[in-house]
């Protein structure tokens, strides 16, 4: 553990150097949940990076209703005209970038219709400006490359079931997740109901 | 029968989407199927912010409901969902409605929209619909353009234009024709290997240079 700390923060949570008992990551919380009256979902995800950030991972997060992150219009500006930049100058352009430098994006919402939120959409759908246009083939399927040097973030999924959640809507969810981490270059780690106890969400996180 | 588009494209009016959805239609209008009234086709952009109120309106009419949209970062773009929350209002009281849905992607494989099919079929359950198919297209970038060419699209949107024919007669898609719109469950390698780079240096290249960018074609702004 001591050794860990005087070697500094691990900055690549899949090819870090483990210590024998702890990484230490760079979490991006995104906090999908569109309702500011939702009882408990503010709490139950702060629970989660408070059990994070005591462990020692820096944890810095982004409440997207707060933020002013304008649809994408399919313009493909980002890729054909400022490429890597949106013509959106809006808070996107920070939740990126701190999305980019993450080892783990941890996204939050809860189910609605059976996905997760079109607030949190709004904020994938604008990732493409880490790729490029051009389309590679590899593991058997078209994807694009990156634009940086390094992939996305791994991914999480922690959620707020609805009343008639059931197995197949989080094996959709959760696919949904799979295909654009394996666009991104990256893995999805899992995902799980909010309520789980922060310290084994903490502790999945660490050891996937 | 009255057919309501929903299209859910960001694009709107200039979609690709709406490419494949106006051949979808006009096969559906030139098919009477000895119905006493003729075929009828309302068209919704949910791009614009007036008919997304009316969209959301003309949901719950009897009638089938077509919803609309190219794959966004692995799934619905983010306007799409905001459409899905609110006709999620209408959840149990949808039995006059059947939906179908219509979703393409600029990959080829079929593996790209395969998600989206379950969630979609899931969601006419979830809201008490009837389900009559997911229309599934792979390599859907440029439809636009295919479309408005010499040959109005050729046998793609006569693919489609069928689709919507079969359907006004029948109620149900075309299976095989959905199959072949789908595209492969994976591309054959060395297919890959050539049509790729040709797609990157006709299709990419030609734009970034047209629009005075390709020498900063792998900027990274946030470094």
């Amino acid at each position: 553990m001591a050794e860990c700390i005087f070697s500094g923060r691990l900055s690549n949570f899949f090819r870090g150097v483990q210590s024998r008992e702890v990484f230490f990551l760079k979490i991006f919380i995104v906090d999908g949940n569109p309702d500011a009256e939702k009882i408990g979902f503010g709490e139950r995800l702060a629970a989660f990076g408070r059990a994070a950030a005591e462990r020692g991972h820096e944890v810095t997060d982004v409440r997207l209703r707060e933020k002013a992150v304008h649809s994408c219009i399919g313009c493909f500006a980002c890729w054909l005209r400022t490429p890597g930049a949106c013509i959106f100058e809006d808070d996107h352009v920070e939740v990126l970038r701190s999305f980019l430098n993450a080892d783990a994006a941890v996204f939050a919402s809860p189910l609605i219709a059976g996905f997760y939120s079109a607030l949190l959409k709004t904020t994938i759908d604008r990732v493409i400006p880490l790729v490029l246009p051009y389309i590679e083939f590899a593991d058997g399927e078209c994807r694009h490359p990156l634009r940086y040097d390094r992939s996305m973030p791994k991914m999480a999924f922690l959620f707020e079931p609805e009343e008639d959640t059931d197995e197949e809507d989080i094996r959709i969810v959760s696919t949904a997740f799979e295909r654009f981490a394996r666009n991104g270059h990256t893995r999805f780690l899992f995902a799980r109901p909010l309520s789980d106890d922060p310290e084994e969400v903490r502790h999945a996180l660490e050891h996937l | 029968m009255l057919l309501n588009i929903f299209n859910c494209s960001p694009r709107g009016k200039r979609s690709n989407t709406r490419s494949l959805t106006e051949a979808f239609a006009e096969g559906f209008l030139g098919e009477r199927a000895g119905a006493s009234e003729p075929n009828e086709v309302r068209e919704y952009f949910i791009s614009d912010s007036g008919d997304f109120r009316r969209a959301v309106g003309a949901f719950g009419e009897p009638s089938a409901a077509l919803i609309a949209f190219p794959i966004y970062v692995d799934a619905m773009p983010a306007i799409a969902k905001a459409f899905i929350e609110e006709i999620s209002a209408y959840k149990g009281r949808c039995s006059a409605t059947r939906m179908l849905f219509l979703i393409q992607t600029g990959f080829p494989e079929e593996s790209h929209t395969r998600p989206m099919k379950a969630y979609l079929e899931k969601l006419s359950k979830r809201l008490g619909a009837r389900c009559d198919g997911v229309v599934r297209m792979g390599g859907g970038e440029g439809a636009r353009q295919r479309a408005r060419g010499p040959k109005g699209g050729g046998k793609l949107f006569d693919r489609y234009r069928r689709l919507g024919r079969i359907y006004a007669a029948t109620g149900a898609l075309d299976e095989a024709i959905c199959a072949k719109l789908a595209g492969p469950k994976r591309l054959p390698s060395f297919l890959a290997w050539l049509i790729l780079p040709l797609t990157n240096f006709f299709f990419w290249d030609r734009d970034l240079k047209r629009n005075g960018a390709y020498e900063k074609r792998f900027d990274r702004p946030l470094e």
